[in-house]
């Protein structure tokens, strides 16, 4: 029997070692060698994470029924088992009338019992969201060292204070974060904005949508007329920016801060993060339709916007898109944070290489992304080193907008698979997903975010499909490909989190850059855990952990293969985090 | 701007049958000399017969001759056999099929003919002369749809032969497409004012769309033209030909004639004929006098009150044009001429409610007329209401498939509401019937790269560039090409023979302004920049690339000062876009799509 094309290449690719032919660094065959070994498989009907996600009817009238949901990972009940929290739709006639019979639909909370197998306990856990839910973040607002969750509506938006015990209350009213005059909101995310330790919370506004007087627009996409218009000519929402008082409240400073939405974008995903390398975190706000917002911090408590200064306000070609996702992260290892943006279908996803002080090249075609992305609609993103090469690759969700794709009357499928990008190490990417097992997972995607839910050393991905059920995603094999290293962070002057802290792990003659953040993808939150492929290294030569205090960390001769947690100014500390037991 | 596709549609007078026969005549005698004769071949095989040695040839050559001369003489059973024999020495000469095709049609046998006239099609499908016979002999053998494609192709290769279009006319009045056979009898009577019948053609065409107004004038002129008198005639013909051979003294002379018959004092047609023949010379200013002295004596005839109009309109007076042609318009509300001169003049005011208004009138009138619904499909286009663009243009494209105008028009409305693969389609529709237009082939490459496809839309591009250098948007396409797959030194050069052909081309000016960025080549680029928008400066995209090149430069004050620029720039056109989103006639319902 003939080698398969892989073995082959494997082979090939080791003799080439051996003889010494190929002194540098070979990423093609390198890829080859380690990733015929790497699949994700669907593992959401064992995992029992299966509930309907519901985003309007099925004939899709509104722009409100085409967005659908998001999810968050996060360990609510500090178990060292990372749980998920799923948010939910809901219907035009539920919101119109919500004394309709039966149980209206709601957001789920799944426990991770740590056998690959997770608990609805939403009910109990007191969780269950309110009206139509749209996406969340988690983070530690209070620093009592229990992650809490803020879910973003279309309506008022909800604050669930973690009670420590495995239950939450809902402390909107007393925090002052409903977010009144955002009716629909589109993103959010936790940062420390003036570094006091408290994690302040900044909210993107979609648009203002009056159910009761729906707007009845015409349109049409690719010549085939569409009922769900998208937002241009509604009235944008507020976006709204809330400093943390440190005592359960917040105040809204959106003006005094100068992040006032003045033209009410169209906004969705959103970051706290420091790109100009300033120590202080700056915001960005991807709109839809219309031009992103990069609100630099000017260190006194104000912000100003400067999208346009800084490139990624449009993209390279001075266009705007219709941005959804957000990935912050650094793709080629050298200490600046690039962004990377799902955009609408007929438009290529955009890479943003930061130059340097937070100015950006657009790099989406010489790097390989732009022309396969073109086709599709995207929606959440996050870099995830798979293969644990030390080289952070691009996880997109997808699926059109349009429910008039069905039936092949547009260029893309409705139903969509999603698309990895595998980094190649030299700012170019190449389209792997088919090599990886997702050839054939076609999905009305939406919401999605990463994480290594099973504690074995590579990222897995869940996917939020709009009228679907979920998808869990779980890497096998990226653990063999690549050895790791995960980073947890506990601040003590700085916010409990650590959500801002930059960590820079250096292996041998490979340094990598990562920083704990919130919110980004698209309705969604990765884990905040902190993941860096090692490749071949089998230990750490450093890890630093720069606060947000200015306090620095470092570890040093770490061994591969751990996670490891840092408390500010102790160093390191007991993992949280537990391996897998066998399933029950 | 589809201006030029409104006719010159001046109408005289028939001149008698003698100058029918005149014209016969003439045709018959030109017959043999084909369009290609003493020129390079046409053909593949028509080149290889080229490179053939000379004996055979030589000898055919002589035989071909002999026969010419036996056929200028009326000998044409004696040039048979010697035409067959230099077809036997030389089998890939598309003249002596000719020639044998012409023979034996003169000999009434057809089937023979037809046979010899498709092999000479077959080396030389450019001649517009073995197009007319083959036409002729579809027409006799009762093969309408093969008669017309043959006259059409005759149309397509050149100017009208004979009496391809009153024939063609004929054809499609027969098969009861009164659009395109009206079209061709107007042409028809551009071309042979003298010829009464076809009026008598035009009346049961109007009779047929129940005009019955119209129908009574053109019987009436078919009618009156029988009883013109023949001395007027003669001399309006006389005065066709010092027209057409620029004679002016002879012109002057002629007009002082023909007003001076008794006819004409009295007869609106005479004078209507004379200011078209006039027209028809380009002596517009000459052509006033006939025309308002017609008018004089027939207020209410529809025909100079209309040339009138096109003759002011020839001549720049474009208020006093439209005044006339409203007149006309009283007279023939639907008249599709009118409303289609009416529309053009609106157009160039750009008034496109009015435009669209008269083309609508005119549309309805003649629904088929390609013309028509391409002007009405670009004005459409122009008021942003692209799906009935779209259709109009579709529209236009069937009746009229060898008009490039509104293939690309309709290739810009599918660009328009983001239907990039329609526009791919109809690009490559294009691109298929007309394989040497290089505009068609770079449209293949626009809408390839439209869509991604970069690397597919390459060849394109160097193909287009090939085909014809001096056009911009191929070098443009190519740069786009070249720096989406990051290789900025040779999409610069590109962006730059873009500019060398139109300096202030938008594309070509952000081309290389972006190239240079990504080559860190910020000086150079800033100066190209700096230059840049003085050449345009209300161009945003300018100012981005030069806020880009300020904060790459660590300028940053420079640079909130053309990012100012740009965001005021950028607002603008913003806004003009919003105003001019698609939208459907006639209600006014905006387009709040992702579009």
């Amino acid at each position: 029997m003939g080698l398969k094309r892989r073995e082959f290449l494997r082979r090939l690719a080791a003799s080439a070692t051996l003889v010494g032919a190929t002194p540098r660094k070979n990423p093609a065959a390198a890829q080859a060698a380690t990733e015929a070994d790497i699949t994700f498989r669907n593992v959401a009907a064992e995992a029992g994470i299966t509930p309907l996600i519901v985003c309007g009817s099925k004939d899709k009238r509104s722009i409100l029924e085409v967005n659908g949901s998001g999810c968050v990972w996060f360990d609510y009940n500090n178990d060292g088992y990372v749980d998920l929290y799923i948010v939910n739709g809901s219907t035009l006639e539920w919101m119109l009338s919500p004394s309709l019979p039966g149980e209206p639909p709601r957001n789920y909370l799944y426990r991770n019992n740590g056998d690959g197998t997770f608990t609805d306990v939403t009910l109990q856990a007191g969780v269950p969201g309110k009206g139509w839910g749209v996406g969340a973040v988690a983070a530690d607002y209070n620093n009592d060292g229990f992650v809490d969750i803020f879910v973003y509506n279309y309506g008022p938006n909800i604050l669930y204070r973690n009670n420590g015990n495995g239950t939450f209350t809902d402390v909107t009213a007393k925090a002052g974060v409903a977010g009144d005059n955002i009716i629909w909101s589109g993103g959010a995310a936790f940062g420390d904005y003036d570094n006091d330790g408290y994690l302040d919370l900044y909210v993107s506004g979609y648009i203002n949508l009056d159910l009761r007087h729906p707007p009845h627009l015409h349109c049409s996409f690719e010549g085939v007329p569409v009922t769900a218009c998208g937002p241009l000519g509604l009235p944008g929402a507020p976006d709204a920016l809330y400093h943390n008082n440190g005592d359960g409240t917040f105040t809204e400073v959106t003006a005094k801060a100068g992040v006032t939405d003045s033209q009410l974008r169209y906004g969705f995903a959103v970051a706290f993060e420091d790109i100009d390398g300033d120590g202080r975190p700056d915001i960005l706000v991807m709109n839809d339709s219309v031009p992103n917002y990069f609100y630099h911090n000017k260190g006194d408590g104000t912000f100003e916007e400067m999208g346009v200064l800084a490139g990624m306000a449009y993209n390279g070609d001075g266009h705007v898109q219709s941005n959804m996702g957000l990935a912050v992260g650094d793709i080629d290892n050298d200490g600046w944070m690039d962004l990377f943006v799902t955009t609408f279908a007929d438009d290529n996803f955009t890479l943003f290489h930061n130059v340097g002080h937070g100015v950006f090249d657009d790099i989406s075609y010489p790097s390989g992304i732009g022309t396969p992305t073109i086709p599709f609609q995207g929606w959440s993103t996050f870099f995830l080193d798979y293969n644990n090469d030390g080289w952070k690759d691009i996880f997109c969700v997808e699926g059109h907008i349009y429910i008039e794709a069905l039936g092949g009357k547009m260029r893309a499928p409705y139903r969509q698979r999603p698309q990895i990008f595998e980094n190649l190490h030299n700012r170019r990417f190449r389209e792997v997903e088919a090599e990886l097992g997702l050839g054939d997972l076609y999905i009305p995607g939406r919401g999605g975010a990463c994480c290594d839910y099973d504690n074995d050393g590579d990222l897995d991905a869940a996917i939020i499909c709009i009228d679907d059920r979920p998808v869990v995603l779980r890497n096998d094999g990226g653990n063999r490909a690549g050895n790791w290293l995960q980073v947890k962070t506990a601040g003590t002057k700085s916010n409990r989190d650590g959500i801002g802290a930059l960590v820079k792990v250096v292996a041998g003659d490979l340094v990598q850059y990562d920083r704990v953040r919130t919110g980004c993808a698209f309705y969604s939150q990765c884990d905040m855990r902190l993941h860096f492929g090692l490749g071949s290294h089998q230990k750490v030569d450093s890890v630093e952990i720069h606060w947000p205090s200015g306090h620095v960390d470092r570890l040093l001769d770490l061994a591969a293969n751990q996670a490891v947690a840092v408390r500010e100014g102790q160093g390191r500390i007991a993992s949280p985090y537990k391996p897998f037991r066998k399933k029950r | 701007m589809l201006y030029t596709i409104v006719p010159m549609r001046f109408r005289p007078q028939r001149l008698g049958t003698v100058a029918a026969v005149a014209v016969l005549l003439v045709a018959a005698s030109g017959r043999p000399q084909t369009q290609n004769q003493g020129g390079r071949p046409a053909t593949k095989a028509g080149r290889r017969a080229a490179l053939q040695p000379s004996g055979s040839i030589v000898q055919a050559r002589q035989l071909f001759e002999k026969a010419a001369v036996l056929l200028r003489a009326g000998h044409y059973s004696e040039a048979l056999p010697l035409l067959r024999q230099a077809d036997r020495l030389a089998p890939d000469q598309a003249s002596i099929h000719h020639y044998l095709g012409y023979t034996l049609w003169t000999l009434n046998d057809w089937g023979a003919a037809k046979a010899e006239f498709e092999k000479a099609r077959q080396l030389d499908p450019h001649n517009a002369y073995t197009c007319y016979f083959l036409a002729r002999i579809a027409q006799s053998l009762g093969d309408p749809k093969s008669a017309v494609v043959f006259y059409e192709d005759v149309l397509q290769l050149g100017p009208a032969l004979y009496d391809t279009n009153k024939r063609l006319g004929e054809v499609y009045l027969d098969e009861g497409k009164l659009v395109q056979a009206r079209e061709r009898f107007e042409a028809a009577l551009a071309e042979t004012p003298w010829d009464g019948s076809l009026y008598y053609e035009l009346g049961r065409i109007d009779q047929s769309e129940h005009h019955m107004a119209q129908a009574r004038q053109e019987f009436a002129a078919s009618s009156r033209l029988k009883n013109t008198d023949q001395a007027s005639i003669r001399r309006l013909l006389q005065l066709a030909e010092a027209i057409h051979s620029h004679q002016t003294d002879q012109v002057h002379a002629l007009r002082a004639l023909v007003l001076n018959t008794a006819s004409a004092h009295q007869d609106p047609e005479i004078l209507d004929s004379e200011g078209v023949l006039l027209g028809k010379g380009g002596l517009y200013s000459e052509a006033i006098e006939p025309f308002e002295r017609a008018i004089a004596l027939a207020p209410n005839s529809f025909e100079p009150h209309f040339n009138l109009g096109l003759t002011l309109l020839k001549l720049g007076r474009t208020s006093e044009a439209e005044a006339q042609l409203n007149r006309a318009l009283k007279l023939q509300p639907d008249s599709p001429e009118v409303n289609k001169l009416l529309a053009v003049i609106y157009v160039n005011q750009n008034n496109n409610r009015e435009a669209i208004k008269r083309l609508r009138v005119a549309k309805r009138a003649a629904p088929d007329d390609p013309r028509i619904l391409a002007l009405l499909g670009e004005q459409y286009l122009a008021g942003q209401y692209v799906a009935n663009a779209i259709l109009c243009l579709q529209a236009a494209i069937k009746q009229d498939p060898g008009n490039l105008g509104p293939r690309y028009l309709l290739i810009d409305a599918y660009q328009r509401e983001d239907n990039f693969q329609d526009a791919l389609k109809a690009a490559q529709e294009t691109a298929q019937r007309f394989p040497h237009d290089a505009r068609a082939v770079y449209e293949v490459g626009q809408q390839l790269a439209n869509i991604g496809n970069y690397q597919q839309a390459r060849p394109y591009a160097e193909k287009a560039i090939s085909m014809n250098p001096t056009l911009v948007e191929p070098y443009d396409l190519m740069g786009d090409i070249l720096s989406k797959s990051g290789q900025y030194k040779t999409a610069l050069t590109n962006f730059r023979k873009a500019r060398n052909i139109a300096p202030t081309n938008e594309l070509a000016l952000n081309g290389i302004a972006e190239s240079l960025i990504s080559l860190k080549l910020l000086a150079e680029a800033l100066s190209e920049l700096q230059h840049a928008v003085t050449v345009r400066p209300d161009d945003s995209q300018l100012y981005f690339d030069l806020v880009q090149v300020y904060m790459r430069l660590g300028q940053r004050e420079k640079a909130v000062q053309a990012e100012s620029m740009f965001q005021k720039l950028h607002a603008s056109e913003v806004a003009t876009r919003n105003a001019h989103a698609p939208r459907s006639y006639p209600s006014q319902t905006a387009s709040n799509g992702r579009l």
